[in-house]
């Protein structure tokens, strides 16, 4: 009894940890280049369940007799990332940039470099190519890139372009998703170096990948989990009920 | 506060956020020159995120000016002009600070000032003496006037500006502009001269907003909306069935 106890508190408690998850999913369905988490779940490793040997019998016989085994609820083994594409809308924005493989890399404000799909790119007062947040964007060789006050055209292999040639050519890089740590909601830092995206990064310059959460999935999970939660409340409201009755009615016998 | 809760509060916030940009953007919709808003999550980057940390959904909501180009619309008025490139026309404030507008409709009041919208003076101000008539602005943003004679004379010209970064440009309402210090170097040139295009006389810039994008951008906020709404609920009633394991 007292283990079923357990065995439903951890199911609550990983079905808040779940929900944590989700409500985040579904308040960045609108973020650009936001990945999606969702959340594995595994059942605690079995405990061996054991009975102890009748008392008059000699100490030497008092060991536990193993008669079975006995799970003990569920927990959320790990928060993984999706890493499918969003939805890519066209935005006519000259720096717009949607990626079709691989990651652009930006330089944060002390120097750390992060993989990000979110492609809202525009120009600071140096003319250097940042990040909506003012991180500088960079080309192939890890350098800012500055741009000219004219329009620039994008190629889909990454190069920049202006009326007098390419100006540089800008990083996109592939990476396993197991090398990708989240840093935020749409930026990844990454541990080893990543690859070159196979068939070519494929950008598409005025276009801008979304967020790759689906409010309807996320919204059907969310209810399941309510639900899981609300059953297992039930559970250990009862078992509550039945140890209430145990140590309360029947010590009145 | 639960995470869920927080994830939740802040969605709602961004829709919030978003639904206001979409309408000032449908309220604009007819306004000359208007450059719309473009609004969306930002999802911040955290250099040591700790996993267990809880997820509070995002951060801020960014709001992004749009310049691009808008359909000219003829209007026949002589003192009219569009600007057909990303620069802006250079008027003053009543301060006397010179600010930025794409809105080319200029005016001649009874004394002859020929100013931007709302009566602000042109950058350099240009003036037509008494007694002059007809004045008319041509496709380099010269002005000129008939005087007694019956000879059309120039009056001055308007001058023009660009910025290297457009989007930090500070907003002043009724379609001004200030450079702020993320604008970046200014290049201050004529129409049709060193890398500005000839303004297109007669007419004038309409607005930029798309109404059928900006439809489908409510209903895409208004549903994330509700979908935050009852995440929100959703939490909330968890946390009251935890309230309730025991009586």
């Amino acid at each position: 009894m007292i283990k079923g106890l357990y065995s439903a508190f951890s199911a609550m408690e990983s079905a808040w940890r779940y929900q944590d998850v989700l409500a985040n999913n579904i308040a960045n369905s609108d973020t650009a280049g936001y990945k999606r988490e969702f959340a594995t779940q595994q059942p605690f490793a079995d405990v061996l369940l054991s009975q102890q040997a009748p008392v008059p019998a000699p100490i030497s016989a008092r060991i536990q007799q193993v008669v079975g085994q006995i799970g003990t609820g569920t927990f959320i083994a790990d928060f993984a990332t999706d890493f499918g594409s969003g939805i890519v809308r066209e935005t006519g924005n000259e720096l717009d940039i949607a990626s079709e493989n691989g990651f652009f890399q930006v330089e944060g404000a002390d120097g750390t470099v992060f993989a990000t799909r979110d492609g809202r790119f525009g120009r600071d007062a140096a003319g250097d190519m940042v990040t909506s947040q003012g991180y500088y964007v960079l080309d192939e060789n890890g350098q800012h890139i500055n741009l000219p006050q004219a329009a620039v055209s994008i190629s889909a292999d990454g190069a920049i372009i202006d009326q007098g040639g390419e100006i540089a050519r800008l990083a996109v890089v592939d990476y396993s998703p197991t090398q990708l740590t989240r840093a935020g909601e749409a930026y990844f830092t990454a541990s080893g170096e990543g690859q070159p995206p196979v068939g070519g990064p494929g950008l598409r310059q005025g276009f801008l990948e979304g967020s790759n959460s689906n409010l309807v999935e996320e919204m059907t999970s969310l209810l399941a989990v309510q639900r899981t939660y609300q059953a297992n409340q039930a559970v250990l409201s009862k078992l509550d009920g039945t140890l209430d009755q145990a140590a309360g009615e029947l010590g009145r016998l | 506060m639960p995470t869920i809760l927080g994830a939740a509060a802040s969605g709602m916030a961004h829709n919030q956020n978003k639904l206001d940009v979409i309408g000032h953007n449908v309220a604009n919709v007819n306004s000359y020159a208007f450059k719309k808003f473009r609004a969306l999550h930002e999802g911040l980057a955290q250099p040591q995120v700790d996993p267990d940390a809880g997820r509070l959904g995002v951060a801020e909501t960014t709001r992004d000016l749009i310049f691009s180009q808008a359909a000219t619309q003829v209007t026949e008025n002589p003192l009219h002009f569009a600007i057909e490139d990303d620069s802006f026309l250079r008027v003053q404030d009543p301060s006397g600070r010179i600010v930025y507008t794409r809105f080319g409709g200029l005016e001649a009041d009874q004394d002859g000032n020929i100013s931007a919208f709302h009566g602000r003076p042109l950058e350099p101000p240009i003036q037509m003496p008494p007694g002059w008539i007809l004045p008319a602005v041509d496709q380099f943003g010269s002005v000129s006037a008939v005087d007694e004679t019956g000879v059309r004379q120039d009056l001055g010209q308007v001058t023009l500006a660009k910025f290297r970064n457009p989007q930090a440009l500070e907003i002043l309402g009724d379609g001004m502009y200030a450079d702020t210090a993320n604008t970046g170097e200014i290049t201050v040139g004529t129409a049709g001269v060193e890398g500005f295009a000839a303004l297109r006389p007669g007419a004038l810039e309409g607005s930029n907003v798309d109404i059928a994008e900006e439809f489908t951008n409510m209903i895409v906020a208004q549903r994330a909306y509700t979908a935050c709404a009852k995440t929100f609920s959703v939490g909330d009633e968890m946390l009251a069935l935890a309230t309730k394991i025991t009586q």
